[in-house]
């Protein structure tokens, strides 16, 4: 991965999959870290979840989606879904991991709205 | 015959999508007030959604994503939040007057009050997103939606003066009654409900479901053409059977139990026959239709799993999405709303969104990055830009019109 990446149009906002393709959220925010040799920002991982979105947006729904978030988490102290950019294998339409979607902890809200729908008959 | 049979998508889209309450109601209302002199902007509107239908289904078919997964991407976070909002709300207004519309057809067949039909019609909306394969479910809605012909054989057994039809599309002349700022707002309400933004979400959503692939993209056009075509003739003759039956007699429409008055008229019991599954039909495919799009916009902006050829349990939360949005509208239904005015409302807001829906998939039919070599054409991006012009005008006239004219009372 030596090209440049445009951050804003080419990795921000994208669709993230595991590494069976599942569909596990976009990349909300980015983690830089500066080189201590004096070479420029280096994305070391990516952030998916409400919060980073939210914090993100900004304004009064950016805000309140923070809220709700924290709110509904079950944690008492949540932090959004870090995923190291080692995971990342390789950044095409989609960002494919190469791990699967619970090694990166990426299911929490998903598996609990299954909790709702698996008690539905069909489900 | 797997071509043909690929076409239900655009009749389902077409019956469901253009000819659904929106449109039943609103031309019944101007064809009663206006006779034929705004026929003018369906044809509009039929030409603007086949050219969006179709961008939007090529961007889906070639990108293997449909429009709102490109829109946040593209167009940003910050923009896609803004649109996803504002097509939740206008999705919830018209998913209300679709649930209300399957009620009263209900309602209209067995003379038991449709508030009593309404968690029926929930249930079985329900139940079709979660048992009913895709394609079985767009070909059962197309085809019985296809009962909505008897507008166009009503319209012609009544004996309409095809001359006077012609020189009122050509050149329209407001009746007399009638201010200006009422004729144009219902020009845009027409407009509004013609365009609805669910119906490129269902249709560039309805593409990835369907597994279309680069060879499918001569069935998208044929789709696209033959459905909305379809669509915009049955909305075309309802204006026209409202025209020859209300219009003589002063009659205002204020019902929907009105709409079916015209075919009844013209063709007694099995008219009237046909124009109740039609209603039932239209509705409940315009209700599905409404639904998974709320439910495509949000796991598309949000990346979730997605799609009805997923189990339930593998897309939980597009599914859970879908059950609250459904017992909302269901309950909003139950405050005693008035199903033409809530209508109304749903197509002047429809109006209000449309450039926020429509300039996404502009922008996006035009980068080569998602289409490769299939970007617009020249004169897909002439007309494209033109309809964009008078999107943004509907858009910006749409709530002072409605203000200044009381909802065109």
């Amino acid at each position: 991965m030596n090209a440049p990446l445009e951050i804003g149009l080419e990795l921000l906002d994208k669709q993230i999959l595991d590494v069976q393709d599942f569909p596990c959220g976009k990349v909300d925010d980015l983690e830089l870290v500066l080189g201590d040799d004096g070479r420029g920002p280096i994305v070391t991982a990516i952030f998916t979840s409400p919060e980073a979105l939210g914090r993100r947006l900004g304004g009064i729904v950016g805000r309140s989606m923070v809220t709700v978030w924290r709110r509904l988490h079950p944690n008492k102290d949540p932090h959004s879904n870090r995923i190291e950019w080692s995971d990342v294998e390789k950044i095409d339409y989609a960002l494919h991991l190469n791990v699967g979607r619970t090694v990166a902890g990426l299911v929490l809200s998903e598996s609990w709205a299954r909790k709702f729908i698996e008690r539905i008959p069909g489900a | 015959m797997k071509k043909v049979l690929a076409i239900t998508l655009g009749i389902l889209s077409a019956i469901g999508g253009f000819f659904d309450m929106g449109e039943i109601v609103m031309t019944a209302e101007t064809g009663a007030r206006f006779g034929y002199s705004l026929i003018w902007v369906l044809i509009l509107a039929t030409i603007g959604i086949i050219l969006y239908a179709e961008m939007a289904g090529r961007i889906a078919t070639l990108s293997k994503r449909p429009v709102f997964d490109v829109v946040r991407e593209r167009i940003g976070a910050r923009f896609g939040m803004f649109n996803l909002i504002a097509t939740m709300f206008i999705n919830i207004v018209t998913l209300v007057a679709e649930i209300a519309g399957v009620a009263i057809a209900f309602q209209l067949a067995s003379r038991i009050n449709y508030y009593l039909w309404v968690p029926l019609v929930v249930l079985l909306i329900f139940i079709v997103i979660w048992k009913v394969q895709f394609e079985l479910m767009e070909r059962v809605f197309g085809i019985l939606g296809l009962t909505m012909i008897v507008f166009a054989v009503a319209f012609f057994k009544l004996g309409p003066d095809l001359t006077h039809v012609a020189k009122s599309i050509f050149g329209p002349d407001v009746p007399k009654t009638e201010a200006l700022a009422t004729y144009w707002y219902f020009a845009i309400a027409l407009f509004g409900a013609g365009m609805t933004p669910y119906e490129v979400f269902f249709f560039s959503s309805g593409a990835v479901e369907e597994e279309w692939g680069p060879d499918d993209l001569a069935v998208n056009k044929g789709t696209a053409i033959v459905g909305f075509t379809v669509g915009g003739l049955l909305a075309i003759s309802s204006i026209g059977v409202a025209a020859i039956v209300f219009l003589p007699r002063g009659i205002s429409v204020d019902e929907l139990a009105q709409i079916t008055l015209g075919p009844a008229t013209a063709l007694g019991t099995i008219g009237l026959i046909a124009v109740l599954i039609g209603l039932f039909a239209s509705t409940f495919g315009a209700a599905l239709e409404v639904t998974l799009s709320t439910g495509y916009a949000l796991a598309q902006y949000f990346g979730w799993p997605w799609g009805k050829r997923l189990k339930p349990r593998e897309a939980a939360r597009f599914h859970l999405a879908m059950i609250i949005v459904l017992l909302l509208a269901a309950g909003l239904v139950l405050t005693s709303v008035d199903p033409v005015k809530v209508t109304e409302l749903a197509v002047v807001f429809s109006a209000l969104g449309l450039p926020l829906t429509y300039l996404p998939v502009l922008i996006v039919a035009n980068d080569h990055e998602y289409m490769g070599d299939l970007v617009n054409g020249k004169f897909s991006n002439a007309l494209g830009s033109v309809y964009m012009v008078l999107l943004i005008i509907t858009s910006v006239a749409a709530i002072p019109l409605m203000i200044w004219t009381r909802m065109g009372a």
